[in-house]
Parts: structure tokens; sequence; C-alpha cells
């Protein structure tokens, strides 16, 4: 018997060590530098020193706790848009595309393959004040000529909701696709409604794929800053839009790495007490 | 008890009636307006690929032209910025896809302890928004200048390779999770036939394993690969002077976007669309489950 | 009609006023300014060294009653044909100028900004197209720079704090940034050792900056106004810094985020005088420009991006660059669009933007060679004709208009006296006001 064989448990090390380790370095490490710049003070040019200034928190806090706040209430906006989006649409994919399955599926996933840049960058085109979807509108005096979407908060909503629909509808699809249909078969000889069918059993058994869709667009919709940047106003940016100032505009790294501690950290927290709310095993990749 | 009764039959077939509309009809409309609502852009974007290229931003629609199809990185910078996104992409998929699967092996295949940190560890990453693992990534090559241990020129100035580092890293989770879920019910007694029956190790792998989860790898890099060449947030703070395409588009945001950039962008949709047309062909066309294709295939032998 | 060798030195020259002086600093940098009268801003003496020229241009055609300066199209279109006519003029003609230092090959990376040099569908740069056939040096030019801080804390601050070079070899910041980056010691002194153009045909007026003496630092590439530029076809005739304030068009005006643009045009409003800024008019103003934000007046804050949003219809009043107007926007405008670009009545800003070379720059000699290059006066006209800003290069304004006489109404490239009456520097502060003012308006506008 050769030596990988009879040591199994050094074997899953050896094929582990790698990776883990480049996670280490690349991604544990760099969370802990993260926190430590954020204790810095200095300047660029003069020069940083770690001085274990912990009064930035409160102090970043307090300066941006608007934005803490519009970019939690855009992403549960965006979040629960992506739902009553992608819930029907995941629903008649699984129940009732027939030979039309693989065609949705594709075309859910299909904006994957464009630009994200270039998607939202669309958007901007299409609902410019006067653009395609506005102007002709405005033309036939259907809309007030003041009339925007653009630079609002509904625009960075609904970029948002439509750069992570497809992050909500694949694991809803999935989700449902796993329902067996005797299942249903058999609530339907026990005499339960449509409604009752959906509320008892379709729902229940979608759960896991919407706690995975939840959190696989809300956690990136918290941190995005890119819709705000080119959708938005100066009123409608978000927590993402300030770190990336902090960090290439005015090279404030202290504050910029507080505010991306304290964003990872709210996520964290959330997602594990949302984990043991409504979560699976499935979500760390359970014991297979 | 007649009156009432009848009402709930009556109401049972308004509500039936109801629940057969929206099934019928109001669903498939709404699924319809969905779709068309994800593939708006899309089409906005192709149809500005056919922009005349006469005017300074591609913001406007001019009139059909096939120009720019027939110079499509005729921007100054903009051959290099793809030129950057692909070498970036496809160097990041190796590593990711190598590494990632490694740990997947051990993951689906042995039992150790620490498994559920592990499995944390690769959690995490999926679930730290993008901005945070720029940030984190520039605060470790900020400060690597002050620690002497880490050799002058190792990260700064950033570019081309604090890029690869932060894709290959946000990669490596997504590469160990598509493997799972593709390795689960992996036949082990395969490989221990083929081991029992004289060949080594190397062989082994070479000969049983990797055909097994070829279908899985291939799945793996190709989700790698698509996040890698798209991937704007984390490469605009690991980035440096180094431009990628998405930082390319994201620049020329503002000053002007050439009709070049969708004419690109156009390509790689098409590129990636194609890929995973001919990738349902081939399943189609090649026996459905490999792991029954191998079965069968040894069962032949 | 013309008759000066120097428009701006003609001006300055007439009768010495406060006006006048505040022209003059306007050109020169604030320090000459205060060197000469102190922060109270109210000395008159001349300082020395202007020329004693007698009246102010009298050339104003198209200029209205009220004075504004209307920069119509028709001068912006002739202006860039004149411009590509004379590059091709001028490309048979045999090269004037022969550098005598070793000539250099290779190449040398320039970063700019959007639309600050003439270009050709393509897109092709002939001026340097030009300058490669004749040294033989490349130009990796890249439109890099959209606004101040941001370009110096992508590109600049993080490799040169560290001590490490910049990758680029030649880059174009505005004075206060140059001010900034001389005063760090991040700028390697131009070699004008052999340079035949440089510094001999910088204007007198650009001589004096207190900050770059010997203009060692700071090749200056072009000075340009700040003001309103407005799509006239929904907006009718503007000539009010009101208008940035005004609940009209809330929600369809971008405010700049160059801090001492939108902050200058703030006080301006307020009558406060920019160069002379003190720390409570700057609250002040500051103050307006955070109110114009939290009311969602302001639909954007932008570099050079508002273009594009302008470009969209979806602002149709900026805070703009007085070149960007006609070199970009005109050009490309739809229907019933119709932009222009004014100086306020209540006064606009001027400014400077100048080319540097950075520390550790490893093609200084290709980047030295160019800014020589540029300063040969038929070539700097042909680049001024296209971007429609203010040339600080002598004999530039007659090389223009001997090719083309309409020029001289293109208030843009050659500013009435009128206009330079009400234009103003911002305040040179010391560093640490510059970063808190810096600082408060990151802060005010949100970010």
């Amino acid at each position: 018997m050769s030596w990988f064989r009879r040591h199994p448990t050094a074997t899953a090390y050896l094929l582990l060590a790698p990776g883990i380790a480049y996670l280490a370095i690349f991604y544990l490490y760099p969370t802990l530098q993260m926190f430590l710049v954020s204790l810095w003070t200095g300047t660029v040019e003069a020069g940083y020193q770690l001085t274990f200034n912990f009064g930035i928190y409160p102090q970043a806090l307090a300066q941006y706790s608007d934005h803490f706040l519009r970019s939690l209430l855009y992403g549960a906006i965006a979040t629960l848009l992506t739902f009553l989006i992608g819930f029907p649409l995941a629903y008649f994919i699984a129940f009732r595309g027939g030979r039309y399955k693989s065609l949705l599926l594709f075309l859910v996933i299909a904006p994957f393959f464009t630009s994200f840049l270039l998607r939202t960058l669309s958007w901007r085109i299409i609902f410019a004040d006067q653009g395609l979807a506005l102007g002709p509108l405005k033309d036939l005096d259907l809309l007030p000529e003041e009339f925007r979407l653009t630079a609002t908060p509904s625009a960075v909503i609904a970029g948002i909701t439509y750069n992570f629909l497809p992050f909500m509808t694949l694991p809803l699809y999935v989700a449902l696709e796993r329902i067996p249909p005797n299942l249903l078969e058999a609530a339907e000889d026990l005499y339960a409604g449509t409604w009752q069918r959906f509320r008892r059993v379709t729902l229940p058994l979608a759960l896991p794929g919407v706690f995975a869709g939840t959190l696989l667009t809300f956690i990136p919709a918290m941190g995005d800053f890119v819709n705000a940047e080119l959708l938005g106003s100066p009123q409608s940016q978000m927590i993402g839009n300030v770190i990336q100032a902090r960090f290439l505009r005015v090279s404030d790294y202290p504050t910029g790495a507080a505010l991306s501690f304290i964003l990872m950290a709210a996520i964290l927290v959330g997602v594990f007490i949302y984990a043991r709310v409504v979560g699976t095993e499935e979500l760390t990749g359970g014991t297979s | 008890m007649r009156g009432p009764a009848r009402e709930t039959v009556k109401q049972g077939r308004r509500v039936r009636r109801l629940a057969h509309l929206l099934d019928r009809w109001l669903l498939p409309l709404y699924a319809l307006l969905a779709v068309s609502y994800l593939a708006l852009p899309v089409l906005v974007m192709i149809l500005f690929s056919f922009n005349d290229p006469s005017g300074r931003s591609n913001i406007s629609w001019r009139g059909f032209s096939l120009e720019s199809w027939f110079d499509p990185l005729g921007q100054p910078g903009l051959a290099e910025a793809v030129t950057t996104s692909l070498a970036v992409a496809l160097f990041a998929t190796l590593a990711a896809t190598v590494l990632g699967v490694l740990i997947g092996l051990a993951l689906v295949r042995h039992r150790f302890r620490g498994r559920s940190s592990i499995n944390l560890l690769i959690f995490l990453p999926m679930s730290t928004p993008e901005i945070v693992l720029g940030v984190s990534l520039l605060t470790l090559f900020l400060a690597s200048t002050q620690y002497a241990f880490v050799p002058e020129g190792t990260f700064f100035p950033l570019g081309f390779h604090t890029i690869l580092i932060a894709h290959i890293m946000f990669n490596i989770s997504y590469v160990v999770v598509t493997m799972r879920a593709r390795l689960q019910g992996f036949p082990r007694h395969l490989e221990e036939a083929a081991m029992d029956l004289g060949a080594n190790e190397w062989t082994t792998f070479w000969r049983v394993t990797f055909p097994l989860i070829l279908p899985g790898v291939m799945a793996a890099a190709l989700l790698a690969f698509s996040l890698s060449i798209d991937d704007y947030v984390i490469t605009v703070f690991t980035s440096g002077q180094a431009t990628t395409f998405p930082l390319y588009i994201y620049g020329s945001q503002q000053r002007g976007i050439p009709v070049q950039v969708n004419v690109v962008g156009t390509i790689i949709f098409l590129v990636a669309v194609g890929m995973v047309v001919l990738s349902t062909l081939l399943q189609r066309w090649q026996r459905p489950d490999p792991v029954e294709a191998v079965e069968v295939e040894g069962a032949r032998t | 009609m013309y008759d000066g060798p120097d428009a701006l030195q003609k001006v300055i020259g007439a009768p010495v006023t406060r006006r006048r002086m505040l022209q003059l600093t306007a050109v020169t940098g604030v320090s000459a300014f205060l060197a000469a009268c102190g922060t109270t801003g109210t000395g008159t003496s001349a300082p020395s060294g202007t020329p004693g020229a007698t009246v102010g241009r009298s050339l104003s055609p198209t200029a209205s009653a009220t004075g504004t300066p209307v920069a119509s199209a028709t001068a912006g279109a002739s202006a860039t044909a004149v411009a590509s006519a004379r590059a091709d003029a001028t490309a048979s003609a045999e090269p004037t100028a022969v550098a005598t230092r070793a000539p250099v090959s290779g190449s040398f990376r320039w970063a700019n900004w959007v639309g600050y040099i003439d270009r050709e569908r393509g897109p092709r740069y002939p001026t340097l197209e030009r300058f490669t056939q004749e040294t033989g040096v490349t130009v990796e030019y890249e439109q890099a720079v959209d606004d101040n801080e941001s370009f110096y804390a992508a590109d600049l601050s993080g490799p040169l704090s560290v001590g490490q070079s910049t990758g680029w070899d030649l880059v174009v910041l505005t004075d206060w940034m140059m001010q900034r980056l001389v005063a760090r010691g991040w700028l390697e002194q131009i070699d004008t050792n052999g340079l035949q153009n440089y510094p001999a045909n910088l204007l007198d007026a650009y001589k004096t900056r207190e900050w770059d003496p010997g203009n060692l630092y700071a090749a200056p590439w072009q000075s340009g106004m700040t003001g309103i530029g407005h799509d006239r076809g929904a907006t009718g005739e503007l000539d009010s810094l009101e208008v940035f304030w005004d609940p009209q068009y809330a929600g369809r005006m971008t405010y700049l985020s160059e801090m001492q643009d939108t902050i200058g045009l703030a006080a301006l409003r307020l009558g406060f005088a920019p160069e002379t800024l003190t720390q409570e008019q700057f609250d002040q103003a500051l103050a307006e420009v955070a109110r114009g934000v939290d009311e969602g007046l302001v639909r954007q804050l932008a570099g050079n991006s508002y273009v594009d949003v302008m470009a969209l219809g979806d602002a149709i009043v900026a805070m703009a660059w007085s070149g960007d107007v006609q070199g970009l926007l005109v050009p490309d405008q739809g229907a019933g669009q119709d932009f222009q670009w004014v100086l306020p009545r209540q006064g606009g800003m001027l400014w400077t933007d100048n080319m540097g070379i950075p520390k550790g720059a490893a093609n200084k000699a290709q980047a030295e060679a160019w800014i020589d290059f540029y300063y040969r006066p038929e070539i700097a006209a042909v680049v001024e004709a296209w971007v429609n800003y203010v040339c600080p290069v002598k004999g530039a304004d007659e090389e223009m208009l001997a090719l083309d006489p309409a020029l001289a109404e293109n208030a843009l490239i050659f500013p009435t006296p009128d206009m330079l009456a009400r234009l103003h520097p911002f305040a040179a502060t010391d560093l640490d006001t510059a970063q808190r003012w810096q600082d408060a308006f990151a802060d005010a506008i949100g970010l």
C-alpha cells in the first residue's frame, strides 16, 4: 500500500495546504491588517504609525451613519425586490418551463456574460432624462418634463436589483426544482388547495433557496458602490462609495479601513444570526 | 347549513379559477417580463456596438455603422486592457482551479479534524463584500512596505501581479464550492479498483480520478474565468496603474466611452454564450453521466 | 484689430488698478499678488516686470451687450479646421527648431486630461505624431487624469511617499497640486540646458510664480476658466452664478469635484474674492455648496465626467471648464441641444495646468524633449486652436491668427479685457490649510 493510502488524514492535509495557506495569507491576514490600518494615524506623505487609535470607530460611525443606513435600506429593498421578481420566475422555470427550461435558465444567466459595468451604463442610457425610455413618454406628455429616474435612490435600488437578480433566481430555481412532483400530487390527493399546497409544501421546501438567494443578493448589495456612483446622486451615496473615496480619492486609509471593518463585521454577525434563525447546514458546506 | 356550504364551493371555484388564470396567463407573462428586464441592457449594449463612432462618447444613437466592428481594438490602451484582462483571468483561473480542486478533493474524499473550520474559511470570502476584499488586500500591500521581511518591490508598485493575487484569492472559494457540488457521490470504488489492479497513485489520478472530475473542474474553471474577467471592484483597489477591461470601461465612462468598448463587450458575451451552447451540445452528444460512462466503459473492457 | 504679441500681456499692461492687479495675479499665481500687497488685498502698486503697454485690446465682436462672451459654434469649428490645415501645412515644412542637446529616442508615458490635445478620429493625435516623426520619440499618451485629487491619491502619493517612481514620465496637473508636489520634493527639475524653446518662449506672466522660481518644475500647459456650461436650448441665456442654487434646475446641475473651482464659484456668488479667501469666507462658501448637495440641487459632483452627463441631457447646467464645452460638447450635440459656456456676471475662476516630471521618472529626457517641442509657437498654436484654452507660449497667438484671423474672436482662447477683469485665481494657502479645506470639502460633498 502506498503512503497516501496508509495516511489518508495526512493526504487530506497535504491536499488542503496550498490553497488554505493562500487564503490565510491573502484573505485572513489582510483582514487583520485592515483592522490594524484602521488604528493608524498619520498621512500618506508623512507616513503612518500604529497608534491604536480606537477612537476612529465611533467617529467614523457617527460621521457616516447615514451612508450605513442607506446601504442597509437599499440592500434590503433590493433583496426584497429580487425575491418578488425572482421567485415567480424561478417557479415558472421549475414547474412550467417544459421544453423551454434550458433556454429560460440560459436567459437568466446570460447577463453574467456581459460586463457588469456595461450593463449598468446601459441602464443609464435607457433611463436618461431624455433617453430611450423617458424621452418618448415625455414627448407624448405622458410624463412631466422634470420627471427623472437616474440620479435618484430608485435608480440605485433598481440597478442593484437588476445586477443581483440572477443571484436570487438561481438558488430559488435549484431549490424548487428539487421538490419531488409526487409530493405536490400527494398534497393534492389530501385535498390541499392550490394556496395551501403552495404555502405548506412548496414554500417550506424552497426555503434553502430563499436563504441562499437572500445572502447572495444582500451581501454584495450592501457593499456595492458602482450602482450608486453610476446611477445615483450625491444624496444616494452608499457606504461603499465612502470607502472607495477614502482610499482612492483622499488617501484617508485609517477611516476607509475602519469603515470596511465595520461593514464586514456587521455583515458577518448578521449572516450568522440569520443562519441560526433560518439557516441550514448547507450554508457552510454542511457535513458531507 | 346548505347556504354557507354552497358559498364555500363557489368560493373554492372562484379561487380555482383565479389560480388557473394566474398559472396559465399571469405567471408566464410575469416570467417573460422578468426575462426581458434581464435582457434589455444586454441588448442595448449590443445595439450600441453598431453605433456610428463619429461622436465623442457612445451614449446617444447616431446611426448604424459597422466601423467599430472592423477595428474592435482601435482605441489607445484598449488592446492592452483586454490583453491584461485575458492574462489575469487565464492565470487566475489556472491557479485558483488547481488550489480549489485540491481542497475540493480533500473535503469530499477525506475525513479529518478541522473540517468545519476549513468549510468556514471557504465560505467567508464569498460572504465578504467585494469592496472589503479589495480594501483588505490593499491594506496588506500598503503595510508590506513597513515590514522588513517583505522584500522591497514585492507588492509595490501595484500592478499585474497584485491583481492576479487578488483574483486567485476570490476565485478559490467558488472553485471549491462548484467542485464539491459535482464531487458528491464520487465513485471511490473505481479508484480502489484501479489501485488493487496495481496502478500507482499517479496513474490512478490521471487515468481514473481526473477523467471523472473533469466536468466539475471545467465548470469551476469557467466560473472562475468569467468572475475574473468581469471583476471591477476588487481590481480597482489592487491594480495600481495596470488597466483591465473593466477598469478601462470605468475610465472611459469618465472621459467618453468609445464604441469599441461595446464591441469588445459584445464579443466577450458571444464567446461566453458560444461556450455554454457548445458544452451543452457536447454533454448531450456524450453520455449524460460521466460516472455512469466510466462504469459502462469499465464493464466493456 | 489684434496687434500685439500677446493678448494677456497687453491686457495686463493696461493702467494698473486693483482689477488689473488681480488679472495679473490671476495668471501669475497669487504669490506675486500677495508679495506685492500683503494678504489684505488693498495694495495698488504695480508689480515689477509688468510690460508697460498702453491699452487693452478692443476686440469682442461677438460679445453681447452685457459683455457676456459668446463662444459660437462656428468659431470653434473654424478653429479646428485651421488647426488641422495648419498641421498639414507645417508637416511638410522644415523643422524650425533643432535641439542642440543630444538626441533622445525611446518613449515616455504622459498622463493628461481628456480633450486636452488636438485629436482626430481614429483616434489619432496629429501633434504627437509630428513629434514622433521629428524626434523619433514615441508618446504613450493616456487620458488618465479626471481630477487632481483622485490622480494624486491613485497614482502619485503611494509610490512617491516611499521613494518609488510612479510609472509616469509627465503629468499635467493644476497649479495648486503642482505646488503641493514641489513642496514635497516629488518633482524632477526640468533640465533646461540646451532646450531651445523652454523657458525662452514662456510668457513673462508665468515667470513670477513664487512656488516655482525659474520655472524649473512646472511648465505651463494651458490656462483656462471655470464658469457656467449650459444647454441654451433648455435654459435660455444664463449669466449669473445664482443658477447653481436655483431650485428650477434642481437635479439637473453638476458641480465640479475640484474644490478650488466649486468653492471659488460659490465664493464669487457670495461676493468674496477667491484669491483672498479667508477661513470664514471659505466656511460660508462651503455651506452653500453643502446646501446644494443636501437639497438635491446637484445631480452629481464630477470631474471631466460632467461632459457625458450633459451630453445625455441629464444635466443642463454645469460648473464647466471653458474649453470643454466647445471642444467636447458642441461637436456632438444632438437635436435641440445648444451648448454654451459663459463667464458668469459675478466672475469665474482662472487656473493654469502644468506639465511636470514626477520624481524618479525613467524617461525624463524624452519628456523634456516634448516640453521643448510644445513650446514652439507653431506647435502650441495647433494644440491651442483645438483645445480652446489660453496658451502660455509666446508667439503662438500670432501663429494662430496669421492663419485664421477669425480666431481672435474666440473668447475662450483670447479672453476679452472685460472677461479678464472678472477672472480670479483661487487663494494660494499654505499646505495645511489647503489640506484642511480639501478634507472639509470632501466631507461636505459626502465622500
